[in-house]
This record gives structure tokens, sequence and C-alpha cells, in this order.
């Protein structure tokens, strides 16, 4: 697992390291049932305090994205389930949300919007 | 994994020693979990130092309890001792030893003393052990006090300022030992410093003492998003503003202002619609460790008593 | 007990920070070279006095290492350090200065001894057995006085102290003296004809009363300076 954390990007710690992990996780780097490090491991290896670490795989808990194993370790939750769907629901819609910012900018409507909705959905590897 | 369920690594209530020049520390509280690591901090002078010699019990406490590893420091003196690990930031070897006269000297003291560790922490520090301790440098002597305090499986480490003096990589080379040591989760290590760099990488936990008083205690990240600091033109300090600072600090061109961030809300003039007439909005940014430390140390802050 | 032992080891250390061979040097080849030129030069009978006289010094000041080094730099932060309580620490100390004073009575029946070998060929033990006592007991004597004061000042406070102590001491004997010989010169007479006559009954009952006074004497100033050392350094703040 590949996790770069930027002590001056002004984004806290433990955000940050939620965001790549899930990020990793819903573009299938991280395979369900995979072990993340251990909470101490991963802060001595980035150098950061354990509670940053545990914070960070806490929420991702919360968020049904990793689940947290008394003694055994954290482990990435299978994408089907339902706390991950929400989560790639939601950001489908933000995406979304961005898009149709981006075409009301440039006047583009709807009908042209939904066109290239389709193409890209067809484009996209399954 | 809630953290109020492990074991304490050393639990401090209320505290408290009046010396006679005056200077009071004055009803410290806060615990320390096991396998974590928590940052001293504070201003010199203001208490840090008198608290670990409390711990110590090296000085006479006036009040207040103190347990290391669930045992009363005074009371269970010697168990307590066995499995502390002391490093000070002046050297308290006899400065005619030599280092191996240090080994002697100190590896009867410890049941649990390990001589292959120590042997490793003199090769790994590049201890030579047939020179005398006034002969090392600052950072060596400091080293050589670690090298003591790893090598008799001690369960809480207590560093008093050990990176004043040392340049960066020495620190981050303390800060590398020191992660490394708590990582099996039951280790602990609680160091105070004023050097707030060495704390924004691996501190788990602060406690911050000014003017002899306990100001906060808890994760650090809560510290630290818990203050904001508030930054605008000598005209925008208006009342609403100073009304919530916690300290303000007045330049030439303006000032800065620390703001816990609940209190966020009741500054008007944060945004732009605010009413301030095309002004520039007062700029709001995180505050750094130092930020809080400087700014709760100024002339006209506030001195509310906080504990997490 | 093994943090009386732990402090006892540590101000052995302590003591020998500067080698172990220039004090076994000292203690062993000092009275050595004097017995030696003694015996060559033929000047027996001052000798053992002055063996024993170098050797007493170093051996009243050897003890008080412990503190001299102690206070260099931070090392009394290591008292704060180690596992030892510090009642441990204390006794420890006093275990030092026991086992210099057996050191020492041994150096005065070595000394003691060999003069009279070298003089008469014979030892004369009831002799030999009251140098020895009355070395311990002055030993004892100083050591009960200068141990609390080296806990209570820095050493060179502590030795400034004690000099002045000796010092005062003797002025007042002195005076007193000259006092009660202007008033009550009978009453001097009748001390010093006592004092004699004591002396005479001792050294016709042996060694045996002067031994236990002797004993009397020396536990009762060690345990009132243990007693003194410990109140003072319990409540030190280092």
């Amino acid at each position: 697992m590949k996790l770069i954390i930027s002590s001056v990007s002004g984004e806290p710690i433990y955000e940050q390291i939620k965001n790549q992990i899930r990020a990793s996780v819903l573009n299938g780097e991280l395979k369900a049932g995979e072990a993340l490090p251990s909470l101490r491991k991963l802060a001595k290896e980035l150098r950061i305090s354990v509670l940053t670490v545990t914070r960070a795989y806490n929420e991702l808990a919360d968020e049904g994205v990793v689940q947290n194993i008394q003694g055994k370790g954290t482990f990435v939750m299978d994408k089907g389930n339902e706390l991950m769907r929400n989560q790639l629901e939601a950001q489908a819609r933000t995406s979304l949300a961005e898009a149709v910012c981006a075409a009301k900018a440039a006047d583009i409507p709807l009908a042209d919007l939904e066109t290239m909705l389709a193409k890209e959905y067809q484009k996209h590897p399954s | 994994m809630t953290i109020d369920q492990s074991p304490v690594a050393l639990s401090i209530t209320g505290a408290t020693k009046h010396y006679d020049s005056g200077f009071t520390l004055d009803d410290i509280t806060f615990d320390l979990p096991a396998g974590y690591i928590m940052g001293l901090i504070g201003p010199n002078g203001t208490g840090k130092s008198t608290l670990i010699k409390l711990i110590l019990n090296m000085i006479h406490r006036d009040a207040g309890e103190i347990h290391v590893l669930g045992l009363d420091n005074i009371a269970d003196e010697e168990t307590v001792k066995e499995n502390l690990g002391v490093v000070f930031d002046s050297s308290y070897f006899i400065e005619m030893w030599t280092v191996n006269k240090v080994e002697q000297a100190m590896a009867p003291m410890y049941l649990a003393w390990d001589h292959a560790a120590f042997d490793g922490y003199l090769t790994r520090f590049g201890l030579d052990r047939r020179k005398r301790v006034k002969e090392l440098s600052r950072g060596m002597q400091m080293k050589l006090m670690l090298a003591v305090a790893l090598s008799h499986d001690a369960k809480l480490l207590v560093l008093d300022e050990p990176t004043s003096g040392l340049d960066v990589l020495a620190r981050d080379e303390l800060m590398d030992i020191l992660q490394n040591y708590i990582a099996d989760g039951e280790r602990s290590v609680l160091f105070s410093t004023h050097i707030t760099a060495d704390l924004e990488r691996a501190a788990d936990f602060i406690t911050y003492i000014t003017r002899g008083k306990l100001y906060f205690t808890g994760p650090k990240d809560e510290f630290e998003e818990s203050f904001r600091l508030v930054k605008g033109g000598p005209e925008d300090l208006v009342p609403d503003v100073r009304g919530v600072a916690v300290g303000i600090h007045r330049y030439e061109t303006g000032f800065d202002a620390l703001v816990r961030a609940e209190d966020l809300s009741k500054i008007a003039g944060l945004k732009a619609e605010d009413g301030r007439h095309g002004m520039v909005p007062l700029a709001v940014e995180p505050a750094s460790i130092d930020d809080i430390i400087r700014l709760t140390n100024a002339d006209d802050a506030v001195h509310a008593m906080e504990v997490a | 007990m093994t943090g009386i032992w732990r402090a006892f080891g540590l101000d052995v250390r302590r003591i020998t920070s500067q080698g172990v061979f220039s004090i076994l040097v000292l203690l062993i080849g000092f009275p050595a070279a004097i017995i030696l030129l003694g015996s060559i030069s033929g000047g027996v009978s001052y000798m053992p006095g002055a063996a024993i006289g170098g050797v007493s010094a170093m051996l009243a000041l050897l003890p008080l290492n412990a503190f001299t080094f102690e206070q260099q730099g931070q090392n009394n932060w290591m008292n704060g350090i180690i596992p030892v309580r510090r009642v441990h620490q204390v006794i420890g100390r006093y275990l030092v200065v026991g086992a210099c004073m057996l050191i020492l009575a041994l150096e005065v029946a070595v000394c003691v001894s060999t003069g009279m070998l070298f003089e008469s060929g014979l030892i004369q033990f009831s002799a030999m057995a009251i140098s020895v006592l009355t070395a311990i007991v002055m030993y004892a004597l100083f050591e009960s006085v200068m141990i609390p004061l080296c806990y209570r000042f820095m050493y060179q406070k502590a030795l400034l102290t004690m000099m002045l102590i000796c010092i005062g001491l003797g002025a007042a004997i002195a005076a007193i003296f000259a006092l009660l010989a202007k008033l009550a010169p009978a009453l001097i007479d009748a001390l010093i004809s006592w004092v004699a006559s004591s002396v005479e009954v001792m050294s016709g009952a042996g060694v045996v009363w002067p031994a236990l006074g002797g004993v009397v004497l020396t536990t009762a100033a060690v345990a009132a300076s243990l007693a003194v050392s410990l109140r003072i350094y319990l409540v030190k703040e280092f």
C-alpha cells in the first residue's frame, strides 16, 4: 500500500491517510480481506503519532471501508457491503455535481451532458 | 480500540509543589496511557522539570498523588525505578568514569540489566567503552544516558529536554528510537521539550504546562484542532475578536489572535458577506503548537484553565 | 537489603573514580615505605606513628570522596534515579566508613606490630590492642561529625566547618582549663589525679574495659551521626 503524507499540505494527516486508503480500496488497489499494516507499524513507518493512525483507521471503520477486529488487525471490507456502496454513491454524486457545475459554466445543455455520461460509462473498463 | 481501557503508564493527580521563591506548580492532573508518547511542553522555567523531579521523588511533593505503572511513586519507589529509564539534559554520570565503568556502576542496580542490549546500543550510537564521560560530546552523553535507560527493560522512559543542544539529525534519530520503543504497545514515553518540532511528528499526547498550571492535556491532534489563529490588520482588533481571544500578539501591521475553535462563530467579519464593506475578511488559519504556546504566554493572554 | 548493598557498591565506585590502583598504593605502599625506611635508618620508634598518621589521614578522607564526586556535575541526580531508597543510600555510605575503619584497624595493627617486632622482637598484644582501639574510636568520632556535615554542606564547606569545630573545641577546652586554673586550682588537681588513677585502674584491668568503653563510645557516636544524616538527607531536594 502506498501512502504519501504531506506535512505542508494543510490537510490534517489523519484525513490524508483516510483519503488515500479509501481511494486505494475504491479503485481496487486494496483487495477485500486484505490486512492493513498494524497501527504501530504504520505510525513508525510514516513517522507520525500512533493516535493519528488510530483515528484514521477508526473513522474508516465507521465508514465501512475497513473493519477493526480486536486482536487481529484491520482488514479491508468487501466493496459490495452497504456502507461502502453509500460511500461510492456519495462519491459518484459529488463527481456528477462537479460535472454539472462545469457544464453549466460552459453552457452545455443537459442532453449533451447525458450523452457524455453514457459515452464515459461505455468507455470505462468494468 | 478505545484508549480508555488500556493500562495507565503514568497517573498524576493534583500534584503540587511550592518553592520558597514563590513559584508554585499547582494541582497538575493527567494520565499517560500505556503504549504512547506524551510530550510535556511549556515555556522554560514554568514547571516541566519540577514535574519530572516530582515523579522521581527527587523533590518533596506538597500535595497530590503520583502513580507510575500502577504503583505509588514513593511507597514503591524501588520497584518503580527498576522500571524507569531516565534521561536528563545534563549527564548525571561522574565525568571521570569511562563508558565501561558506567555499565559497571549501573548494571548492579537493575535486576533486568541486559548486557547484550547495552553493548548493542553502544555500537549503534558509536560509544567507545574506553572513553571517559567528560570526553564525550553533549549529544554522546545524552546517548549514553539513553543506552543505560534502554538496557534494563524499563516500561516507562522519562526524558527531560533530551534534545536541547542536539542537531537535527540527532533529534530525528531520537524520535526514531522512541517510536521503536513504544512499538510493542506496552512501553511508554514522557518527554519534556521546548522544541515543538520534535512533537509534531511522533507525540500522541500533549500536556501543556505554563506558569505552573496545567493548561491542556490530551491527544495532540485535539490540542491543535481546538485552536485557530485569527489574523487581521490593526483596525480589525474589534471587541468581538478581543472578547474571545485567548491570547493576542500585536505588531505594527496587524495582529495574531489565538481563538478557540468553538468561539470562531462569535466573530463577525470572518466571511466577506458579513458587512465589512469591501475590506479583506479576517484570515483564519490552523494554529501550530508553537503558535498556541506563544500566544497563551503573550502579555494579554487569558489564563483560562482547561483540562481535556 | 539489596538496596544497601547497591548503595555500598556505587559509593565504592565513586571513591575509586580515579582508579583503585592509586588508593592501594597509598594504603599499602606508604606504610611499607615508612617501615622500610625506619628499619634501615634505625629510627624504629617513631616509625609506626608516622605510618599510622599518614594512613589515618588518608583513610579519614577516603569515604568523603563519595561526596566530592557526587557533588561534581549532576551526579547527585543519579541518587534520584537508581532504585535505591534514600535510607539505604545513607546506610550504604556508613558501611563504606565502617569498611575504611576496618582497614584502618588492620593497618594500625600491622604497623604497631611491625614496630614492636623490630624493636624488641615481641608483640605486646594489649598495647597493640589499645593502639588499634584508640585509632578506631578517634576515626569513628571524626567521621561521625564529618559525614552529617558533608550531607548538609558542600564538601569544602564541611571540611572548613570541621576544622573550625576542632579549633573551637580545642580553644574551648583550653579556655575552661585556664579559667578553672584561675578560679579553682584544687578542682583541676582533683580532676588530674582522678584521670591518673582511672588510667592506672584501666591498664591494670587489661584490654577489656577500654575495649568496652571504646565500643560503647563508637556505637553511640555512629548512631547519633546516622540519625542526623538521615534527617538531613531524607528531606534533601535535588
